[in-house]
């Protein structure tokens, strides 16, 4: 009867209500940083390498198309488990063989879980509520013999326990002693994690262990994966439109100038210079909103951003140098780098489309450039514009920070090692085969002063155009450096 | 624009893409009113369903739904205007031609005039359906026309509805519709004209030709009567007349039926048809219309309305004060020689030179070491214990539950923290911090090896804090 009832409720559990992880370990192993990273929030709760940070149980949800699948919850360290355990063998009947979970019931409700192992009481009361739990383990730290007590008061609960070791990706891991110790107990399905860098397919594996130890919740488990894939390919080729958008808007971006006059032309590359950074700007912060970073928590990354803010200013030689992009010595060099200069040859860069949009449109912006290049023509005045070299920088640059952003765990708070190779990579790659590809900006000067949500069909087909290649030259998602 | 059969899926569709297009136009213009979300994310909803629900939530706040009424009203009116235009430029169209024939009505000739240009944009609008178009021209052109409008968000609202039509390839069957009912207005201006003028004026009919032979007027009103007689229209059989035979009445009413049945068969009938197509393919692509969900701010909304994780609700609070142990001052005598402890310790790791014996250097790690340390240390009651400590490893309440127990068992205990060679370095802050918390004077944490080994052999120098004890005493 009881057995028919049980079963009755794991079926309800496995179709309705979310399965309940407990996120437990010992103190100061990163339970919270876990959190941040399984959630993509990196406001969640408080981190610090300080013992007993988290005092308190928050739970998270994880959903799939609104649906919550999965409830985390984060739970304070425990520090004394040795003590602990010393307590529950104490308060056992002696001699007895009694099963686990009524021990625990039995500490849960005595005197001390309310004072001396109030944090430990937390721990273990919730995990008497949940479907399973996380070990969290520092995988820098030695196995010392409270570690071993405390798995053992933990296996007390009667819920799978599956080990996750944190942190592996550091230079000092005791990872074989740990998994020595935890095949001592039983335990050999180890989930291999690091919260800062977590591994490119981190997720899958870890809920796909999860699916194979608690069965009845697989279903669930692998739609939030399938979610989570689905989710990244999203992210991943939005921010490749937001990039695209931002190339195809410098591009088109011009200005006529009276090259005779040294103040115009400066005026004139100020002004471009100043729009090009704005529009950089505006795409980084984007992307960090696409990828759920906060400006002011990405500061010390492998991601050379201060308050969400490159450090180097895509003008700047250096910086395209860096990249190993060479600007070639342009004829407004006095002026500004990066801009390069056309004569406006009777008609050959107004391009025929420009010339039909205009007419055939209606488009006012289109007449107003088409009449301003008829002016320029007529005076014989110069077009400036942003170099090739300087959107091959801003599109490598661009797109390593999105990358960057794809791999960054949620808990990342040190620095961690300066990647420039797959900035390197991308602009190397990208040195012939982008410029083609924003030719018809160039002839599209109106594109770059549309407001962002005013596309015409032509410049949101370029735009597609560009995302699409950019996609093509980024490393596959899954994919390891 | 936006009036015939605006289905309401389609003007939700439209205000979120409008939505979409002030946010852009605006820089972040949605940035607040992420803040206040209607509870749009009802378990089962697909993700174009929760963004059309955000959007109708946000539009209804910001009134922008009353403001596309107001274009959509404004738009029905443009078309009225248009096609009542249509009727009277149709009307007088037709009149003036037949004013000009001075009551001798050439029917090839007018009804060509009629018929003409009819016919040829209507050969136009199928070709242009051939050739695959998105109508991105005319979109502009119209979108170039309705920028012009005044109101609030006017200008968004175009944008929105161009860009929706052109990627959901709506926008062909939005201007079909348009001019078909445009031109069938047109037509049932020339219509009404031609009754008018037919009932109220005496006319005579005539078919004529300088260069072509009789019979190809012949051939071309039998062509014409073709389609009027199987649709059971017209049964008689008509004479051709010309200029010089007068008519009986009987044939002129004849004729003028006839030239109406044409205008209305050829003009009226391929125009309604049309639209009908126009119409029905519209609903069609509307049906199936949808946001491009891949677009950023998409992206963003659906992060928002459709999170994949909610933030963290605090089940269990934090207690407001947690019981943590206290270095007790020592009371008694003390009299054991000095000792030292490795506290969790690497059994590998090598202290050397310390002058003790053997017997006095004892690791503690487990419950059962732990506890006969205890007691051990309640026996001897040492003058002087130096634990180390691995500062590699986090501190914790039970190590200091333990260090303070150890501590009220000997007169002077000193902690020495030991760095490990790579790795967590910075957790020996972390270790003084708490130790010094928890009642150990600073002078008693030591991070140096060789201080805490002459601390061990210095002569009997009473710590600071037995001092202060001394002092109250």
């Amino acid at each position: 009867m009881s057995e028919q009832r049980q079963s009755a409720s794991l079926s309800n559990k496995a179709s309705g209500s979310p399965l309940r992880l407990a996120i437990v370990g010992h103190t100061n192993t990163g339970k919270t940083s876990l959190m941040r990273t399984l959630t993509r929030d990196a406001r969640f709760g408080e981190v610090a390498d300080l013992p007993g940070t988290t005092r308190h149980v928050e739970c998270a949800r994880l959903f799939v198309q609104g649906r919550a699948v999965l409830e985390l919850y984060d739970t304070p360290g425990i520090e004394e488990p040795i003590e602990l355990l010393a307590l529950i063998d104490e308060q056992s009947t002696s001699g007895s063989r009694e099963p686990g979970p009524q021990r625990i019931d039995r500490f849960l409700a005595s005197e001390p879980a309310a004072y001396q192992f109030e944090q430990e009481a937390k721990v273990l009361r919730q995990m008497r509520q949940c479907d399973a739990a996380l070990f969290v383990i520092d995988a820098r730290d030695t196995v010392l013999a409270k570690h071993r007590d405390e798995l053992a008061v933990l296996n007390l609960c009667g819920i799978p326990l599956m080990p996750l070791l944190n942190f592996v990706a550091d230079d000092i891991s005791h990872e074989a002693d740990w998994r020595e110790a935890m095949a001592g107990l039983g335990l050999h399905a180890i989930i291999r994690f690091d919260t800062v860098v977590p591994p490119s397919d981190g997720e899958r594996l870890l809920y796909g262990k999860m699916a194979t130890l608690l069965d009845s919740h697989a279903h669930e488990l692998n739609a939030l994966v399938a979610s989570h894939e689905e989710d990244a390919r999203q992210r991943r080729s939005a921010a490749m439109t937001q990039i695209a958008a931002m190339l195809v808007r410098c591009a088109a971006l011009r200005r006529i100038v009276d090259v005779q006059s040294e103040s115009d032309l400066e005026k004139a590359a100020r002004t471009l210079n100043t729009l090009v950074r704005d529009w950089e700007q505006r795409c980084v912060s984007q992307l960090l909103s696409l990828y759920r970073f906060y400006p002011d928590e990405i500061a010390s990354s492998q991601i050379p951003l201060v308050n969400g803010r490159w450090q180097s200013d895509i003008f700047d030689p250096d910086t395209l140098q860096d990249m190993g992009i060479r600007i070639g010595g342009g004829a407004a060099a006095g002026a500004a780098a990066g801009l390069g200069v056309d004569a406006l040859f009777g008609g050959l860069t107004l391009g025929a489309a420009a010339a039909t949009g205009a007419l055939l449109g209606g488009g006012w912006q289109t007449f107003r450039h088409f009449g301003e290049q008829l002016k320029g023509q007529l005076t014989g005045a110069k077009q400036l514009r942003i170099d090739d070299n300087i959107l091959q920088g801003l599109a490598a640059r661009e797109c390593a920070l999105a990358r960057a952003l794809e791999r960054r765990g949620h808990a990342a708070r040190t620095q961690a090692s300066t990647d420039g190779r797959l900035e390197d990579e991308l602009s190397g790659a990208m040195q012939t085969s982008l410029s083609p590809l924003l030719k018809a900006a160039r002839r599209h000067p109106e594109w770059a002063y549309q407001k962002e949500g005013w596309e015409s069909s032509g410049f949101t087909s370029t735009v597609e155009q560009v995302a699409q290649y950019l996609a093509q030259q980024m490393p596959g998602l899954n994919e390891s450096r | 624009m936006g009036s015939e059969t605006n289905g309401r899926g389609f003007t939700a569709l439209w205000l979120a893409e409008t939505l979409r297009v002030i946010n852009s136009a605006k820089g972040d213009w949605l940035g607040e009113k992420f803040a206040d979300r209607a509870e749009v994310a009802t378990p089962g909803n697909t993700p174009q369903q929760v963004v059309i629900k955000w959007s109708l939530s946000v539009a209804e706040s910001d009134a922008l739904r009353q403001d596309q009424l107001r274009w959509q009203r404004r738009g029905v009116l443009f078309l009225m205007i248009g096609m009542f235009l249509s009727l009277v430029a149709g009307f007088s169209g037709a009149m003036a031609l037949l004013d000009s024939q001075q009551g001798v009505v050439n029917i090839p000739w007018s009804l060509s005039a009629i018929l003409g240009i009819h016919f040829l944009m209507l050969f136009i609008w199928v070709l242009s359906l051939l050739v695959r178009s998105d109508g991105a021209w005319s979109g502009r052109f119209l979108l170039a026309m309705m920028s012009r409008l005044r109101g609030h968000h006017a200008a968004e609202l175009a944008q929105g509805f161009v860009s929706l039509s052109q990627r959901n390839r709506v926008m062909p069957w939005w201007l079909g519709t348009v001019s078909q009912l445009v031109w069938l207005a047109g037509l049932l201006g020339s219509v009404l004209a031609l009754l008018t003028a037919f009932s109220f004026q005496y006319y005579s009919f005539s078919w004529e030709t300088t260069l072509l032979p009789a019979s190809v007027l012949q051939w071309l009103q039998e062509s014409l009567s073709w389609l009027p007689q199987v649709l059971g229209l017209s049964s008689d059989t008509l004479t051709l007349a010309d200029t010089g035979t007068a008519l009986a009445d009987d044939d002129r009413r004849a004729w003028a039926s006839w030239m109406i049945i044409v205008v209305v068969i050829y003009g009226l009938l391929p125009r309604a048809l049309a639209l009908v197509i126009c119409l029905l393919c519209l609903a069609l692509r509307i049906r199936f219309a949808r946001l491009d969900l891949n677009h950023p701010f998409w992206q963003r909304v659906l992060e928002h309305c459709l999170p994949k994780s909610t933030a963290g609700h605090i089940t269990d609070p934090a207690p407001e004060s947690l019981t943590t142990a206290r270095f007790p001052k020592p009371e008694g005598v003390f009299e054991g020689p000095a000792a030292v402890v490795r506290f969790e310790l690497d059994t590998t790791y090598r202290i050397d030179n310390l002058p003790l014996e053997k017997g006095r250097i004892r690791e503690v790690d487990t419950r059962v070491e732990r506890e006969q340390e205890l007691a051990w240390l309640k026996t001897t009651r040492p003058e002087k214990l130096l634990v180390f400590c691995d500062s590699g490893n986090s501190p914790d309440r039970g190590t200091l539950r333990w260090l303070t127990k150890a501590g009220q068992y000997t007169a002077a205990l000193c902690v020495c923290l030991i760095s490990p060679d790579s790795g967590q370095r910075n957790r020996q802050a972390v270790w003084q911090q708490l130790l010094t918390d928890a009642g150990l004077p600073a002078d008693q944490i030591m991070t140096d090896r060789h201080q805490a080994q002459q601390w061990l052999t210095s002569g009997n120098r009473p710590s600071a804090w037995q001092r202060e004890g001394l002092g109250n005493v």
